[in-house]
């Protein structure tokens, strides 16, 4: 196992196999974990529902590169998605200039339009399309996924993207008047002790398999539970594959199935038993 | 640092105040994922090939150059990040990158008898040229591991 932190990722994560000998065990110790092992122990089963749903919002993103100017882009699809989003609104940033918007590679991939129905909303910009659900009304994956389904049939028969660069799955979970870090396995120390704080922000990258995943959890943000504004705690997780990783038209909803199985691993691997079972978990 | 971070070579729009996030002075986070890769960028291609890489990937969308310029071809960048881990350029050589109006990366530099080397990733596949021996032919995407034996 290698030493270096250079090589290691050097977060302590319980739920990872120990491999000090039981004698040693009351002397803890931070074990390294080597780069190439996923750092999360993946559940045999998952719920497929918790009470009360945490999921402020799922989000299906497609990155791509077009051949077409972004002010053909949305015409070409609108035609195709008109009978069922039969609103739309401009985001603000459709109305910075073009010029600035491409010269700032933070918001290339962000939406301008979002054309929206009771159910979802579909976000369009010069370099990405997203299906993403209503905030706090998940529908459950397998709608979510025949919608997504339908969306990439009409993205074709529009026609303007060029190639594919990157697919993902979003979850962003909100838990109010709770901390986070008290009820998954994931611990910070600092000098050797745990670090307890209120406003908690850890962010950091994961790799499984040609996956990559943005873990962001946080203690301190205002969320929306129910419908007033509370303080409490986000879970905030990203997964997608590369360009030569999925053909969309091919195999999209496939490698789509593929990043929300590790999205659920992912969650409820880092849930501690005892809080997952506050959740009402459902598996049938 | 004593080199700057990219921007974009051409402002249309100039703040009269510093808010840019670029140029930044002295640290720059690299998306999400991406610090391998950009480490592995600087090492391999210098402070300037990394720069020019970044323009590409963000700054040069459709319609670039005299307009008809396609954008960078994301598979071809995929490939070019595999080829630069598997490659040892010669000693003290910084090869040099650019764009082609298809939307293809294209990598040059020279051996150590002078001679060149070309490259060009685009979505399909790898062009090499390699000047000492005459030799050129495409690889697909899928046999890039091949590509440094070829160029030995």
């Amino acid at each position: 196992m290698p030493e270096s932190s250079e090589q290691s990722i050097l977060l302590e994560i319980r739920s990872f196999s120990p491999v000090v000998p039981k004698s040693k065990k009351r002397k803890r110790r931070i074990q390294i974990i080597p780069k190439d092992i996923y750092p999360i122990t993946i559940p045999e089963k998952l719920p497929i529902k918790i009470t009360p749903c945490p999921i402020v919002e799922a989000i299906l993103e497609i990155r791509f590169v077009s051949n077409e100017s972004w002010t053909n882009i949305p015409g070409l699809l609108y035609p195709h998605i008109r009978e069922k989003y039969t609103r739309d609104r401009k985001l603000p940033l459709a109305d910075w200039p073009e010029e600035m918007r491409r010269q700032d590679p933070d918001i290339v991939h962000m939406p301008l339009l979002q054309y929206f129905n009771d159910q979802y909303i579909i976000q369009i910009g010069p370099r990405v399309i997203g299906l993403m659900t209503i905030p706090n009304t998940y529908p459950g994956w397998a709608k979510i996924e025949a919608e997504m389904t339908w969306l990439i049939a009409q993205i074709q028969k529009a026609n303007f993207i060029t190639e594919g660069e990157r697919l993902a799955v979003r979850y962003i979970d909100f838990f109010p008047k709770l901390d986070i870090f008290e009820n998954i396995s994931l611990d910070m120390q600092m000098s050797g002790k745990a670090l307890t704080l209120p406003e908690l922000n850890v962010a950091t990258v994961l790799r499984k398999d040609k996956m990559t995943a943005r873990l962001a959890i946080s203690n301190s943000v205002i969320g929306i539970a129910g419908k007033e504004p509370t303080t409490g705690s986000l879970f905030d997780l990203d997964v997608w594959l590369g360009p030569q990783d999925f053909d969309l038209f091919q195999n999209g909803m496939e490698k789509f199935g593929a990043i929300h199985t590790l999205v659920k691993q992912t969650f409820f691997g880092l849930l501690k038993p005892d809080f997952l079972a506050t959740l009402k978990p459902s598996y049938t | 640092m004593t080199t700057t971070f990219p921007c974009p070579v051409d402002k249309t729009f100039q703040f009269t105040t510093p808010i840019q996030s670029a140029p930044v002075g002295c640290y720059q986070v690299p998306v999400p994922g991406e610090i391998d890769r950009d480490g592995l960028a600087i090492t391999k291609l210098g402070a300037r090939g990394w720069g020019r890489l970044h323009h590409f990937r963000n700054y040069y969308n459709a319609g670039w150059g005299e307009g008809q310029g396609k954008p960078v071809s994301p598979k071809a960048v995929e490939a070019f990040y595999q080829f630069l881990a598997l490659i040892e350029f010669p000693a003290n050589i910084k090869p040099s990158i650019f764009l082609t109006d298809q939307g293809s990366l294209e990598l040059c530099w020279e051996n150590e008898s002078g001679n060149d080397i070309q490259l060009e990733f685009s979505s399909t596949g790898i062009e090499y040229y390699i000047e000492s021996n005459e030799q050129e032919g495409t690889l697909g995407l899928l046999e890039i591991a091949e590509l440094p034996n070829r160029l030995r």
